[in-house]
């Protein structure tokens, strides 16, 4: 008997171990945890068919099968909680990430459109400068890297180990129109075919064009 | 029976119960969890996956050895060797010869082993379960508010740069310009992003200067007063505002004026 008991014992570290071990060992511990979990669940409840009712205690039945029930419940419920918690934090952060990328880009892009809007417009001239691409020379010329890469607020510098900051690129300054493009090096764009004004491939991608009718802003990718 | 030979049945009970609780807010007060939350490990995994991630774009699919081993032990112990123990240590006794009242006290480490585990889990995943309940919805409550509140924001923006895009364009041809001028009063239906958000609603505050303006976006979420009355006659739902300066240096600025967040 006592040997029975213990063969279930071990045989049910080894039906855990197994279900624990399977799933690649890399990333997310969930599929670990969860294929470990219904392993021990089967297990407790072979255990509890097979050793339960070989107790002749009624009132040990009853405590040992409640504390059970109890522990299981709990747990599953704790465990559901975790998991839904973890999803939707998961997809949370990058969502945020995505958030402040398209902010990034639409501020970055419009305001300095705007301000040569408004120079062009609203008659504060620069010198005899009138067209919109002496206009926006004079404001951003200092802002404009050899890349053509624009400078905003919160980033005074472009570096190689910038992978995933979002760039913006001045790539038209013609006297009836401008085009800023804004390139992510985090989110994903629709297509992932898409090839970025980088090089790079597959990332969000926005871009405002600016011309004597106004700003038209719309996303590339 | 005599009063020398009365047994306690219940002692050995109270011995392991009191032992477990022991146990457990002991390990809890020194701020060892170790091993028994096996669901926050696997929650916590996926947190540092997901910063590392938000930080770099990088799908993060380290190891986390230590954490598995953690929750691995959890399930070990708390599902098999606990519920095992407790279950063959009960038969076992029940099996085993009584020559003594008191022999039936004697249950033996195994029982106490397994009976304290089982303590220790339940002690866990019972006030554990109740408490992350009550927080699951206050948690995600506030997410969901954050993510109106940068929708209305994102919206705002929109609608503010296309204000002042308005503004210029009406200067056009060395016509009067304004928020206010011959044509009339502007208004948001005249922009073209009006209807891109049909989830909030965004108004615009009486014009008092032909180039000043504030739009407020009122989101579907509540805000911090329950009783604030909203720029769209609704009451106590979250609102931003923003101002509108398309001669100032800053063009576009977020105000806290007659808003309701938290």
């Amino acid at each position: 008997m006592n040997k029975t008991m213990y063969l279930w014992i071990i045989g049910g570290i080894l039906v855990v171990t197994l279900a624990f071990f399977i799933p690649a060992q890399e990333g997310s511990i969930w599929p670990s945890v969860i294929s470990g979990a219904i392993a021990s669940l089967i297990y407790l409840a072979a255990l509890s068919w097979y050793g339960i009712r070989k107790i002749e205690s009624r009132p040990k039945r009853k405590v040992i099968t409640v504390a059970l029930v109890l522990l299981v419940v709990f747990s599953i419920t704790s465990a559901g909680i975790s998991y839904e918690s973890s999803k939707r934090q998961t997809a949370l952060l990058p969502e945020i990430r995505n958030t402040i990328e398209t902010g990034i880009a639409k501020n970055h892009i419009k305001k300095p459109l705007l301000k040569t809007m408004r120079t062009y417009y609203a008659g504060n001239k620069v010198g005899e400068s009138t067209s919109l691409s002496d206009i926006f020379r004079t404001k951003f010329d200092s802002l404009i890297t050899e890349d053509s890469l624009l400078l905003y607020a919160g980033k005074d510098t472009y570096s190689d180990d910038d992978e995933t900051t979002m760039k913006i690129f001045v790539t038209k300054v013609k006297p009836d129109s401008i085009v800023l493009v804004a390139e992510s090096g985090y989110e994903d764009g629709k297509s992932p075919e898409f090839l970025n004004f980088s090089g790079a491939t597959g990332y969000f991608q926005t871009q405002g064009i600016l011309t004597e009718e106004g700003i038209r802003y719309e996303r590339t990718n | 029976m005599s009063e020398q030979t009365k047994i306690y049945f219940w002692l050995p009970w109270a011995i392991a119960i009191s032992f477990g609780l022991i146990l457990f807010w002991g390990l809890e007060y020194v701020g060892l969890k170790w091993p028994i939350g096996i669901w926050e490990i696997a929650q916590g995994v996926d947190t540092i996956r997901a910063i590392n991630e938000f930080g770099n774009g990088i799908l993060d699919m380290g190891a986390y050895r230590e954490q598995r081993l953690i929750a691995f032990s959890g399930l070990i112990l708390f599902f098999v060797l606990g519920p095992g123990l407790w279950i063959i240590s009960e038969i076992r006794n029940e099996k085993r010869e009584v020559r003594k009242p008191e022999d039936r006290l004697k249950k033996g480490p195994f029982w106490y082993v397994g009976v304290i585990l089982v303590v220790i889990g339940l002690n866990y995943a019972i006030p554990a379960t109740v408490m992350k309940a009550y927080y699951f919805n206050n948690t995600w409550e506030s997410a969901e508010e954050s993510r109106n509140i940068d929708k209305i924001r994102d919206q705002l923006f929109t609608l503010a740069s296309g204000a002042a895009e308005h503004y210029y364009l009406s200067f056009k041809n060395g016509e009067e310009g304004g928020f206010i001028n011959d044509q009339g009063k502007f208004s948001l239906q005249q922009l073209e992003s009006y209807d891109s958000d049909t989830q909030n609603e965004y108004v615009l505050a009486p014009i008092q200067s032909d180039s000043v303006l504030i739009i407020y976006g009122v989101g579907y979420t509540p805000g911090a007063k329950p009783d604030f009355e909203n720029a769209n006659g609704d009451s106590g739902k979250v609102q931003l505002a923003v101002e509108v300066r398309p001669e100032n240096e800053k063009l576009i600025e977020f105000t806290h004026k007659n808003t309701n967040t938290r």
